[in-house]
């Protein structure tokens, strides 16, 4: 009894073990690479070659930078605005997809939003760019016929957060939809028909069964929006973002890649950022797991 | 466990090992022959770059060649038995620093790469170049140590540490890296005319002509097409770009951003210069009134040459090839355009304003330890000049088919060419017109002659070589010509390889200004932000930089 089970488990192990080799071999031993942040990285002297071994300096520097202050404060806005705002408006589109009656409706309603989600940021950059020009955009042409200024939404630094939230919940809105639509579909249609009895309302039953219902879903995805609190989208950013709007665009991941691949080549410093922030998003992982667990029950592990 | 530790130990230091694995160079005692053929087929790996042009122009017209397999390959075969292979043929110019890079840190290394001074300092400290001194000496022909040296020894001592030379300088034109103004002078015409009391100068000379002609380009319909889309100046999201930089007006006001400049015996870093603070100041003026595009930020060339090809803009910053592009593509559907790169203008009346330029390559050439033949690289170079400049050249096959007018010395990997090549032919070509005699004209100012004459036998594609060099139509050249005889080059005067504070902090400092400036001018910034600037470049490396160039400065006096 207790071998048969084994056996089974054995052909179950090997077929997870080539993506265990896989995550080895791309997440485990790039680790190594960590000890460039501690050195003065020279790429001719080769990777294992005789690096200069310099401390926490590339940190020091790292701060003494007038922009990563900068860079820090406009990643933790902009991905928490991206987070509460992608976790409202899904819930309520989903509810309106829930109270919808006509199947067909539905389901058209729900292929159109989900669509964006497909298409890569580098893609709806450059038609971003195109609607959203001050003097050709169609969004502006639109504004000027009514009477308002143009705005100039990738170019002013004060637009620029707002452009990248509004156009992110486009693009996501649906996908989290979906998944709280699905949830709600779990619930017990009983409960609805026992609320109905006592005579609740549409909204009474949304306050008092829907997002009961769906309360583990949303502190589920919840939670894996905090983790990503320090990711505030490089796609999106990078394909966006110009030098004129780097004072309120720039993010931690542009950041990074503008030392290591930009004009500095600096895998050093690079590194040591990349280092920096995976610790302050362990620490933040770590901080929602252990709330989530006291407060609403959750558990991964 | 203990095994698999074992086995996972050794298993690191293998690898490990496998990276220090050098191999021993051995000096092949050869014929001292600039052109000597090597008796047997000798392959040399190189890398290179490609570019849009090359894929979509040139190969797709000599459709039997290739970037492996081309004229210029044949020639190095046929003249030398060398036979020319790639480790990587990289797309562009920053693919082409990553995989360089890449190949550098897991010491993969080609036999001969291209390289700028710091990569040389870098290579040279983990012991991978092979000195070039004696090659240099023995196997130059005098053709290349002529086209190396005719601006000076900089290049050459740019690539040299402690005595050795590590690097063969890939020379260009550094003049032709000058800035001109080119404007739209049909335009101006049509304004004057339309309204005589604007009375727009056509020859701007100061800022403030400028200043006016743009305001009138912007404003009073230079199109005709009776709608408000026309713009002013137009530039781009980076300030110092070749087409659309901003790198002129700076120079106007004797401010020399980005280059290492003397004053009172010492080298001073130009951008942080008070003569900076003071165009900056301008050019937000200019902004707010929209003089300066107000969309610069998401600029880039190409976008600007939709704008001129489409005549919504009549003055643009750019260098000498303006002119071939993009003006020339506007010039094909609206023959009646008319343009002049003037010299650029002053913030006074009375003087002439410098044109900043620096040292005139496009990298160095340096051979790695695991190269058999390091004169080889030399040969080629000797090879290629001589194919094009020298004595019994084909320029017509090995610069630009006259039938095509295709750049196909692009197809050759390695392209030195002569610094003044382009000024000289404009010379001779001027000179042979003044004298009626076209007998003189060889190389490649017969050829331009003969691009002229087509444009004036009523090609019109031809037209932006009439701009360029005929001494009749206003070419860009006799404005270039008054830049040298009035001396109007201001030069980078630090010009060796980055010292040691340079390598670790210089293009963070060089980020920051440029997000600094872009900030004054589009006004998110204020003006007295640039004094805080120049105290964070000090404190953040520049005040070391500064003494550090000033050492060496003091050194070569």
């Amino acid at each position: 009894m207790h071998k048969s089970i084994r056996r089974k488990n054995l052909a179950l192990h090997l077929m997870v073990l080539p993506a265990i080799i896989l995550v080895f071999i791309f997440n485990y031993i790039p680790l190594f690479g960590i000890v460039i942040a501690f050195q003065d990285f020279v790429p001719a002297k080769g990777l294992f070659g005789d690096q200069e071994w310099v401390g926490l300096e590339n940190f020091r520097f790292l701060f003494e930078l007038p922009q990563t202050k900068q860079v820090i404060i406009n990643t933790i806005v902009i991905a928490l605005a991206k987070a509460i705002v992608g976790l409202i408006i899904p819930i309520i589109v989903a509810l309106m997809l829930n109270s919808l009656r006509k199947q067909g409706l539905r389901s058209g309603i729900q292929t159109l939003i989900y669509l964006p989600h497909f298409i890569s940021w580098v893609i709806i950059s450059s038609i971003l760019i195109d609607i959203l020009s001050p003097s050709t955009g169609i969004i502006n042409q639109f504004l000027m016929q009514i009477g308002i200024e143009p705005v100039y939404f990738l170019g002013e630094p004060k637009y620029f957060r707002m452009t990248l939230v509004v156009s992110d919940l486009w693009k996501e809105f649906g996908y989290g939809s979906i998944l709280y639509y699905a949830a709600m579909q779990g619930i017990n249609p009983e409960l609805y028909e026992a609320s109905d009895i006592d005579g609740a309302n549409k909204l009474r039953k949304i306050w008092h069964i829907t997002l009961p219902g769906i309360r583990m879903i949303i502190v589920l995805l919840g939670l894996l929006s905090l983790g990503n609190i320090l990711n505030a989208g490089f796609d999106q950013v990078f394909n966006l973002y110009n030098i004129q709007v780097l004072e309120t665009g720039d993010i931690l991941d542009t950041y990074i890649y503008q030392l290591a691949f930009g004009t500095n080549l600096n895998y050093s410093l690079a590194t040591a950022a990349s280092l920096l922030k995976s610790i302050i998003s362990f620490v933040l992982i770590s901080m929602a797991y252990y709330l989530s667990y006291k407060y609403a029950d959750y558990r991964m592990f | 466990m203990k095994k698999t530790l074992v086995f996972l130990l050794t298993l690191i230091v293998l690898v490990a090992l496998s990276g220090c694995k050098k191999t021993e160079t051995k000096i092949i005692p050869g014929d001292n022959d600039p052109f000597g053929k090597y008796d047997n087929l000798t392959t040399i790996e190189l890398v290179r770059t490609s570019d849009a042009s090359i894929e979509s122009d040139i190969l797709s017209y000599y459709n039997d060649e290739t970037l492996q397999n081309n004229r210029f390959t044949n020639l190095f075969e046929e003249e030398l038995n060398i036979k020319i292979t790639y480790k990587f043929i990289a797309a562009n110019p920053e693919q082409y620093r990553t995989k360089l890079n890449l190949a550098m840190s897991i010491n993969d290394l080609p036999d001969f790469m291209m390289v700028d001074p710091q990569q040389i300092k870098q290579l040279n400290a983990a012991e991978q170049l092979i000195d070039l001194t004696e090659y240099w000496e023995t196997y130059a022909s005098d053709l290349l140590k002529e086209i190396t040296t005719q601006e000076g020894n900089q290049v050459l001592e740019a690539a040299t540490i402690d005595g050795k030379l590590l690097g063969i300088p890939q020379m260009f034109s550094s003049i032709d890296r000058a800035q001109f103004l080119w404007i739209r002078t049909d335009w101006i015409d049509k304004i004057n005319e339309d309204n005589p009391n604007l009375n727009l100068p056509k020859e701007p000379k100061t800022i403030d002509d400028l200043e006016k002609i743009a305001r009138a380009f912007m404003t009073e319909d230079p199109d005709g097409n009776g709608r408000d889309d026309t713009y002013g100046i137009i530039n781009q999201g980076n300030l110092w770009a070749d087409l659309g930089g901003l790198t002129a007006l700076f120079n106007s006001y004797d401010a020399y951003p980005n280059i290492w400049v003397e004053s009172d015996g010492k080298l001073e870093f130009g951008s942080i210069q008070p003569e900076v603070k003071e165009t900056l100041a301008k050019l937000s003026e200019m902004y707010n009134e929209g003089i300066i595009h107000r969309e610069f930020a998401t600029q880039t060339s190409d976008t600007i040459a939709d704008k001129i090809k489409t005549s919504k803009v009549g003055i643009v910053f750019g260098e000498q090839w303006t002119c071939a592009w993009p003006i020339q593509d506007l010039y094909n559907i609206n023959p009646n355009t008319e343009w002049k790169a003037l010299p650029l203008v002053s913030s006074d009346n009375d003087k002439n304003t410098k044109t900043q330029i620096t040292m005139g390559t496009y990298g160095w050439w340096a051979a790695s330890k695991s190269s058999q033949h390091p004169e080889a690289i030399i040969k080629l170079m000797n090879t290629y000049v001589e194919s094009i400049w020298g004595e019994n050249n084909d320029f017509d096959k090995y610069y630009m088919p006259e039938e095509t007018g295709l750049p196909v010395w692009k197809l050759s990997p390695i392209n030195p060419e002569p610094p003044t090549k382009n000024l000289d032919a404009y010379l001779s070509i001027k000179n042979a017109i003044e004298n009626e005699t076209e007998d003189t004209l060889v190389g490649e100012a017969k050829q331009i002659f003969d691009q002229i004459q087509k444009f004036e036998a009523g090609d019109k594609k031809f037209w932006s070589w009439s701009k360029g060099y005929n001494p009749l139509d206003e070419p860009v050249y006799e404005s270039m010509k008054f830049y040298h005889d009035n001396e109007l080059f201001q030069y980078n005067q630090y010009n060796t390889a980055p010292t040691e504070t340079m390598v670790d902090r210089m293009s963070f400092l060089q980020d920051e200004q440029n997000r600094v400036f872009t900030g004054i001018i589009n006004g998110t910034k204020s003006l007295d932000d640039f004094d805080k600037f120049v105290d964070d470049w000090n404190r953040l490396g520049g005040e070391d930089i500064t003494k550090e160039v000033n050492d060496w400065y003091k050194s070569i006096k």
